[in-house]
């Protein structure tokens, strides 16, 4: 069988997940999450060092994973920019998951800010992984733009709403070629499914897995979706028909009576 | 009397007040983080909005009211 590595930034990866570090109960059982869902890959943030807090990031997690570094909470590209730079500083890596934002209560990308900070971070050397809309034309931009990772929401971060246009996403897959990943309103291995059915390369979920009520399990639940739904689309889904097309065949079948 | 005077920077969004020998990133960082720093330590640092990479902390010149950011990798999605 012919391989179905994930290629980013010329690296090889067999998982399609990329897992968040946020909002899990305890250290424990983001760890356990992590390794039940099978990720290579987790993001993170850069925040303020905080000295009364001993306990590091980087003390707590283990080494094995590659780190994707977040903008979250930025608004204006000036942030992300320096942020990203933060990243790369400390983190010693030019991906950064390229966050900006326009609002506070829905969380929306701004595309205009982000479109100009991806050109200025691509002139960089970063190797940006851009979390935008579902606007179809937008993320072929950002593919044009030379983004490594283009990062469509379905719907609002944390909302869990899940895929609420589809159409937009077959568009999205059809007009760009290279790494789609599904970023943000995933709420059901269900979704991932369907997602994946689409032939998205992959997607990031955090929410749906830390806040839930079994993490473990439920990463492990996402693991297989990613799976399900790669091999579905992999072996190619049969047309849709709006008459019924049977299965057993009327021949040799006793006289109508 | 040691003749040297107390300086006020930003850090963090907050007043640290400090005696500094030299006016440079190094020995403020060494004294807000209380000796701690190392070369394995993963922080990075802004001032007044630009970075200033670890290998030019010794020679960065810092000046009253600075506004400097000391960041480390944390949880996020």
């Amino acid at each position: 069988m012919e391989s179905d590595e994930l290629k980013l930034d010329g690296e090889k990866f067999k998982s399609r997940l990329i897992m968040g570090t946020a909002l899990f109960p305890n250290i424990d059982i983001l760890n356990k999450s992590l390794k039940s869902s099978g990720t290579e890959i987790i993001t993170l943030a850069i925040r303020r060092l905080n000295l009364t807090n001993n306990d590091s990031f980087l003390a707590q997690i283990e080494k094995k994973y590659k780190f994707l570094p977040n903008t979250a909470g930025c608004f204006t590209k000036k942030e992300a920019i320096l942020t990203a730079e933060l990243a790369r500083e400390t983190l010693e890596t030019h991906w950064i998951k390229l966050e900006l934002i326009s609002d506070k209560e829905m969380l929306l990308p701004d595309p205009i800010e982000l479109f100009d900070a991806c050109k200025d971070l691509i002139k960089k050397k970063f190797k940006v992984f851009a979390y935008c809309s579902d606007d179809p034309v937008l993320c072929k931009r950002l593919e044009d733009l030379g983004c490594e990772a283009v990062m469509p929401l379905v719907s609002p971060i944390g909302s869990a709403l899940g895929v609420r246009n589809e159409h937009n996403l077959e568009i999205i897959r059809k007009m760009c070629s290279g790494n789609i990943f599904v970023d943000a309103g995933i709420g059901k291995p269900s979704d991932v499914v369907k997602i994946m059915e689409l032939g998205f390369d992959g997607v990031l979920l955090n929410s749906s897995v830390a806040r839930s009520l079994n993490p473990v399990e439920m990463s492990e639940a996402m693991k297989l979706a990613v799976l399900s739904g790669r091999k579905g689309f992999n072996s190619g889904t049969i047309e849709k028909s709006k008459l019924a097309l049977g299965s057993t065949s009327f021949k040799g079948k006793i006289s109508n009576f | 009397m040691s003749g040297i005077k107390k300086k006020k920077f930003k850090i963090n969004g907050k007043d640290f007040i400090c005696s500094l020998n030299e006016p440079f990133l190094y020995d403020l960082l060494k004294t807000f983080l209380k000796e701690k720093v190392t070369e394995n330590h993963k922080i990075a640092v802004a001032v007044n909005n630009v970075l200033v990479e670890k290998k030019k902390w010794k020679k960065k010149k810092i000046f009253y009211d600075d506004k400097i950011e000391i960041v480390t990798p944390f949880f996020g999605g």
